[in-house]
């Protein structure tokens, strides 16, 4: 089901916000002319993951290497810190965690997604 | 987890290594009887130093806390030749490793030389202990393998005496006491264990030092500090995890020695679960910690734990992950000594028992 969740002129750049599609709750993020939409519910314990923060991956590869790559593609809980990979749900700690993602369109300036 | 995951350096640790011995004593204390023993193996400037200062030992570990017995040791351990308690070589082989039928044998010895304030003072200290344990402990006897000390607040002599006496064959690790004041992870460290793993010697930090690190302050009691003991075992385990050691030097070995062994799993529970939650603030430490303890720790027994239905210790160890992580130690001489007929709950499966008393530290350690 394709179903249209915000205003594309609504959807700021570098952000996240609370979208509603089928009954379900999912966050819509937006970076660049990318977008991304989550379940918006940490598999841990219940947050409302469309209030924490959007960050990075930390490829260290030695002690004191805190390089940040992928920029805004990271979505971290607002309670305990858990991170999923906004591309594919992944959770980044742990191959067993994960949040489910939706595929996410523009038309006609409008953003849709399929749940 | 199977041994062939476990980490080799260059000294020979893999499964290989023969199974022959039935009983592996992984912390006695055998040692000098004091400063004198130590004259013939320093250069004449520190002979001198010594002679002239008066100076006997660097520091006395807890020195406010009188340990029960006179040096701490069992009333029956002071040797008739008067020297202390491990430091009189018959002695001790005819009250404890013959006795006891002992395969092999780690010496631990606890005298101070690292922890002379002058870092020169100090590695003079460490290499004429260093000698004198390899020619009249290790060298003398089959069954004892050692530990070296160095000046591990001075990287550069420590690595220095690593490099001229870490390929000993003897020599099997690096000893450290875990209250020094200091978290035996933290970054200006890793050159030394790099240079620690790079010949194939293990990171055996044990009970005691001269800064009580007693978490919530000093307390009034031995007994006190003697239970809290684990406190600081928590803290260098989580450091040296933390710190990213196994990043800096993957190849490391670490023997915790008689820290107790019950606060483990929990501790790793919570460990994990704060690095779900904390890791960007340590982005080296890529895989769960518990990983990395498992992988790279081993504990020793004794004191072992004793609770009052010893089915609870079983289910401790079996919630430590593997059957490879434990290690025997009687601590001979010290008062608090564990049996090597009863220390064990005889309930365990005779396997885990044998992996404890033998297997374990015959492969963690490539004795032959």
């Amino acid at each position: 089901m394709r179903v249209p969740v915000a205003d594309l002129a609504d959807v700021v750049d570098g952000t996240m916000r609370e979208v509603h599609a089928g009954g379900r709750a999912l966050v819509l993020i937006r970076r660049g002319d990318e977008f991304f939409a989550v379940r918006n519910i940490c598999p841990h314990q219940g947050a409302p993951l469309c209030g924490g923060v959007l960050s990075g991956v930390r490829p260290s590869s030695s002690v004191g290497d805190y390089r940040l790559e992928r920029a805004g593609e990271i979505l971290r809980c607002p309670w305990h810190n858990w991170e999923f990979d906004v591309v594919n749900g992944q959770c980044l700690h742990s191959d067993k965690q994960r949040v489910a993602v939706y595929p996410v369109e523009v038309a006609d300036g409008q953003v849709f997604v399929t749940v | 987890m199977s041994m062939a995951q476990q980490p080799v350096a260059a000294r020979d640790t893999s499964p290989s290594a023969n199974s022959k011995f039935q009983l592996v004593d992984c912390d006695m204390h055998a040692g000098i009887d004091s400063v004198e023993d130590l004259m013939d193996y320093l250069p004449d400037s520190w002979q001198h130093y010594i002679r002239e200062s008066g100076f006997r030992i660097p520091a006395v570990a807890g020195a406010g806390y009188p340990k029960m017995k006179p040096n701490a040791a069992r009333n029956d351990s002071h040797p008739p030749s008067g020297r202390v308690p491990g430091s009189d070589y018959d002695f001790l082989c005819k009250q404890h490793l013959d006795h006891w039928q002992i395969d092999r044998a780690i010496a631990t010895p606890i005298y101070p030389a690292d922890a002379a304030p002058n870092p020169d003072f100090s590695a003079a200290l460490c290499s004429a202990h260093n000698d004198y344990m390899i020619e009249n402990w290790y060298d003398k006897d089959e069954r004892i393998y050692g530990s070296i000390l160095v000046p591990y607040r001075s990287p550069d002599l420590a690595i220095r005496e690593i490099e001229r006496v870490g390929s000993h064959p003897k020599v099997v690790q690096v000893f450290l006491l875990a209250y020094n004041g200091v978290l035996y992870g933290q970054r200006q460290f890793h050159p030394i264990w790099q240079t620690a793993a790079k010949h194939g010697l293990a990171l055996a930090l044990h009970f005691g030092g001269p800064i009580p690190a007693q978490a919530g302050g000093p307390p009034s009691y031995y007994i006190e500090y003697h239970t809290n003991v684990s406190q600081a075992f928590m803290a260098h385990t989580v450091s040296l995890v933390c710190e990213g050691v196994f990043s800096s030097c993957p190849e490391l070995r670490v023997v915790l020695v008689e820290g107790g062994v019950s606060w483990l799993p929990p501790l790793l529970w919570r460990l994990d679960k704060n690095w779900r939650g904390c890791r960007m603030e340590i982005p080296w430490v890529k895989r769960p910690p518990s990983e990395y303890v498992r992988e790279h720790f081993k504990l020793t027994t004794q004191p072992i734990e004793e609770p009052d239905d010893p089915r609870h210790l079983a289910q401790i160890f079996d919630m430590l992950g593997n059957d490879a992580m434990l290690m025997f130690a009687t601590d001979y001489p010290h008062w608090d000594f564990d049996a090597p007929t009863k220390a064990l709950p005889s309930t365990l499966p005779p396997e885990l028992r044998q992996r404890i008393y033998s297997q374990n530290a015959t492969e963690f350690y490539g004795l032959r």
